[in-house]
């Protein structure tokens, strides 16, 4: 049953995906002027204009051009070729996803827990000191432009006490080049093998060092969602039948909270979480640019800065499929949980920006 | 966390909750030799001949040679790779004499057959190196492929190019990046990968770069021109400036390229103990007159307008003082700048007065395109366009604002479809030609224009093109004074400002020179304790 749930979902998001990528494709057609002028820039020389056209098939219909991308990116798996950094898109993912994987992580690691003790702890003692507060760190944290904080934790944190690095993954004085040394390009990985095989722990001293602030930063909107949802998902629980007849029956407050409450207020809070997910393994525009994480966040808003269309397109199909695939995890994780919703659920609406 | 932590040694735990805790002040203090300049984006690639953006060249100025360099601070030719030349009397041959017994990074030596490698691969669509690049887009930028007919060995250190016709600035051409010296055998191994694994004979060697984050460079301790004094150069990308002041306030960079005006004032004030290198860029940021139609066809008018725009206060508004007022279409720290040439002074009364003079006694409309980019030459050209609009409305002269989105704006002014427009220029080779032909040659003047004001003097233009052909520095820049004086005297443009760059450094910093091209050399700087 399980599976043919599973099945028919994952076909449901081929039809998204395929919508996004005529999306985009008409997206770009839509930038004025034309579009090999417009990537050539200030310099273009009449070669390097007609090496775009070429290369992009701009002379042929929109059609063909779509089909050619559609093939290639179906049948052959191709990206397709960055006219900025003239190399392989898919050699250029695969240096920014596992910063971005490492710092969506990180902030998962925070939001989670801290949403989900703020938010059980507001519901239960509902209207009291501890409510206000979590609503307020809440509140916060959705509201904050991140690179506000961003300045603000740096200046803080790195200007006034000292005890974090502003930006960046990695000291110089430690003896690891990452371009040579890393194995994972997650350094945090590489620190821990390192250590774990008994070269020292310098290396994942310094890459926690270096990841704390930016995985802060970026935690605040994912957590406040998580404090958010669990708090309602909660307070629905705990005013129904069957927690006054537990409690009615002498079960203890911890008891019930925990094996009863939680568990059946799981299921919107894994939906939110999910979503959370989706937007965070996406790449953190602000947040990597700001604290110079060099993930796809970054990447992409760059390849929208340097007219790299073929980038921007595979870029932003990327990180479209990443929260399709995410929401579908989540689906499915929900229906694990829950038999009763195997029929899909209908009007989620998308995580927050950052 | 739990599970790491249970196979974490107590000591290394410690260790980690300690370091956590730690200043990080110690982040520049014992790395006495290693540089880490901070800088506003990662490199494109690491060939100097592809690339065309500042980040990838000033990482490959340290990398490679070229035959002739520009002399520390100026735009001055000196001997690089070639100690000595020599030009034929019709000033078509250039022979170069290569310094013996130079190596490359990977130990091959330089020798002609490099050299006519290294320009052929750009020159000759048939060349094996041909394919690896896109576009070869400085060659063809600068013209190089029309004005040479032939690149050829004489003997094992002595190439000799040939020209199509005589060129003045090809000496100046010969100093930017794109004419480094690269090792053929080192392109022949990595092909298109040799821009990711440069291998060139400059006084840093490449060691590695990851992407986006950092490129790092050793010291080559047996270039040709001495041993280096830093042991390693680390180029850090900071996207946002915010973050980049951040770093330099914090110690964690030695120097913050790009610093916005505003950023400099803090650190002065934040940071009182470092240093601040200024320099004018090369570079002018201009109004021009479409002088080929309308009320800009009168050079009384144009003389007027100039009279009635206060630059002092567009410098002092909109620039931050991080600019000069311009007077000439070239920047004073270019040689051949007529410093002889008084401004037009700002005087509303007496621009009103030739206004009149001209028959435009009541004033008339117009309209003035701006861009609508920031650029390094007009940090905010809308704020630049408010100030002239307003000047103008003092003297009766009503302006309508126009922009439109950046392509389409460079082709609309290249076609002429502006009554004024700003825009502005920087310099490649720090050759007066670069500017004056470029922008105000007659030669230049047909749509799509490069001469936007659409100036077409041909007394100013015969004197540009004939000193193209001379090729004694002194005798040029005698030329291009008179060019100016001419141009001044017909005022196709307002020249409204050259704008200055500033580096934060470290006070440890030391013998770091601003160059006028916007390259960044290490070979001279060393960090001392203090």
């Amino acid at each position: 049953m399980f599976a043919r749930h599973a099945l028919r979902r994952f076909v449901q998001s081929v039809p998204v995906l395929l919508l996004l990528t005529l999306l985009l494709f008409w997206a770009l057609k839509l930038i004025p002027g034309d579009i090999a002028l417009v990537m050539a820039g200030e310099r273009a020389t009449p070669e390097k204009v007609a090496y775009i056209r070429s290369s992009l098939h701009l002379d042929d219909p929109w059609w063909i051009q779509y089909g050619l991308y559609l093939k290639r990116l179906v049948l052959e798996g191709d990206l397709g070729h960055s006219l900025f950094h003239d190399r392989a898109i898919s050699d250029l993912f695969a240096a920014a996803i596992p910063a971005t994987v490492e710092l969506a992580f990180a902030a998962l690691v925070i939001a989670v827990p801290v949403g989900l003790f703020l938010g059980t702890v507001s519901a239960v003692a509902r209207k009291s000191w501890w409510d206000r507060l979590s609503t307020l760190i809440a509140l916060t944290g959705v509201s904050l432009p991140i690179f506000w904080l961003a300045l603000l934790l740096m200046w803080f944190f790195s200007l006034h006490l000292g005890w974090l690095p502003t930006s960046g993954r990695m000291s110089d004085e430690v003896l690891f080049d990452p371009a040579t040394d890393s194995v994972f390009r997650m350094y945090t990985l590489d620190g821990l093998r390192l250590g774990l095989t008994g070269q020292g722990w310098d290396v994942f001293l310094s890459a926690t060092r270096y990841l704390i602030l930016p995985a802060v930063a970026l935690s605040t909107i994912p957590m406040a969602h998580i404090c958010r949802m669990t708090r309602s998902a909660m307070l629905d629980v705990l005013q129904q039948d069957f927690i006054r007849t537990a409690r009615a029956k002498g079960v203890p407050q911890p008891v019930v909270i925990v094996k009863h409450a939680a568990r059946n207020a799981a299921l919107p809070v894994v939906t939110v979480l999910f979503l959370q997910a989706g937007a965070l393994f996406g790449g953190a525009v602000i947040t990597e640019t700001m604290f110079a994480w060099p993930g796809l966040g970054k990447m992409l808003v760059e390849s929208i800065g340097s007219r790299d269309f073929p980038m921007v397109q595979s870029g932003t199909l990327f990180v479209g499929a990443v929260f399709v695939f995410f929401n579908l995890l989540g689906d499915l994780t929900v229906g694990w949980l829950d038999p009763r919703t195997k029929q899909g659920r209908a009007g989620q609406t998308s995580g927050g920006g950052h | 966390m739990r599970t790491v932590t249970r196979h974490l040694p107590k000591s290394a735990l410690t260790a980690f909750l300690l370091s956590l805790a730690t200043f990080s002040q110690s982040a520049l203090a014992d790395s006495k030799s290693v540089l880490i300049y901070g800088r506003g984006g990662d490199s494109v690639s690491l060939d100097p001949a592809k690339e065309t953006d500042g980040e990838s060249l000033n990482v490959c100025d340290n990398i490679f040679d070229t035959l002739v360099q520009f002399k520390d601070g100026t735009t001055e030719v000196e001997p690089a790779l070639a100690d000595k030349w020599d030009i034929s009397s019709d000033g078509l041959k250039y022979t170069f004499r290569l310094r013996p017994s130079v190596k490359f990074h990977d130990g091959t030596p330089v020798n002609a057959d490099a050299v006519v490698f290294s320009f052929m691969r750009q020159h000759d669509p048939k060349h094996e190196a041909y394919k690896y690049a896109q576009v070869w887009s400085y060659w063809q930028d600068m013209g190089m492929d029309k004005l040479v007919s032939k690149i050829e060995k004489v003997d094992e250190l002595t190439v000799r190019l040939t020209l199509n016709s005589p060129s003045a600035p090809l000496l100046a051409n010969l100093a930017m990046s794109f004419a480094s010296v690269v090792s053929p055998s080192a392109v022949r191994k990595f092909k298109e990968d040799f821009a990711r694994n440069p291998v060139g004979t400059g006084p840093f060697r490449f060691v590695s770069w990851t992407k986006n984050e950092k490129i790092v460079l050793d010291a080559n301790k047996t270039f040709w021109g001495g041993q280096p004094k830093l042991a390693r150069v680390i180029f850090r990308a900071y996207p946002d400036a915010s973050t980049r002041l951040n770093a330099f306030l914090a110690k964690e960079i030695h120097m913050m390229n790009l610093p916005t005006p505003d950023q400099v004032a803090t650190v002065r004030q934040k940071r009182p103990d470092a240093k601040i290198a200024e320099e004018p860029a090369m570079n002018v940021a201009y109004l021009a007159f479409n002088t080929a139609k309308g009320p800009f066809a009168n050079p009384k008018v144009r003389q007027a307008l100039n009279m009635a725009v206060n630059k002092d206060a567009i410098i002092k508004g909109v620039y931050a003082g991080m600019g000069i007022p311009a007077v000439n279409p070239i920047p004073p720290s270019l040689w051949g700048y007529n410093s002889s040439i008084a401004a037009y002074k700002f005087n509303q009364a007496k621009a009103r007065q030739l206004l009149a003079e001209a028959g435009f006694a009541s004033g008339f409309e117009s309209e003035l395109f701006y861009p609508p980019v920031s650029r390094p030459y007009m940090p905010d050209a809308k704020r630049v366009a408010e100030a002239i609009q307003a000047d103008f409305k003092a003297v009766g002269v009503k302006v309508k604002l126009t922009t439109h989105e950046w392509a389409v704006y460079l082709d609309k002014t290249k076609k002429g479809e502006h009554p004024m427009a700003l825009l502005g220029w920087t310099g490649d080779n720090g050759d007066p030609d670069n500017f004056l032909s470029v922008l105000l040659s007659g030669d230049n003047a047909k749509a799509p224009a490069s001469n936007i004001a659409f100036y077409d003097n041909a007394k100013v233009t015969e004197i540009l093109r004939s000193a193209q052909k001379v090729t004694i520095q002194n005798k040029r820049a005698e030329m291009y004074k008179q060019a100016q004086k001419l141009i001044h005297q017909d005022a196709p443009w307002i020249p409204v400002a050259h704008s200055r760059v500033a580096m934060p450094m470290d006070p440890k910093v030391q013998g770091f020179v601003l160059q006028p091209n916007g390259s960044r050399r290490f070979f001279k700087v060393s960090l001392n304790a203090k």
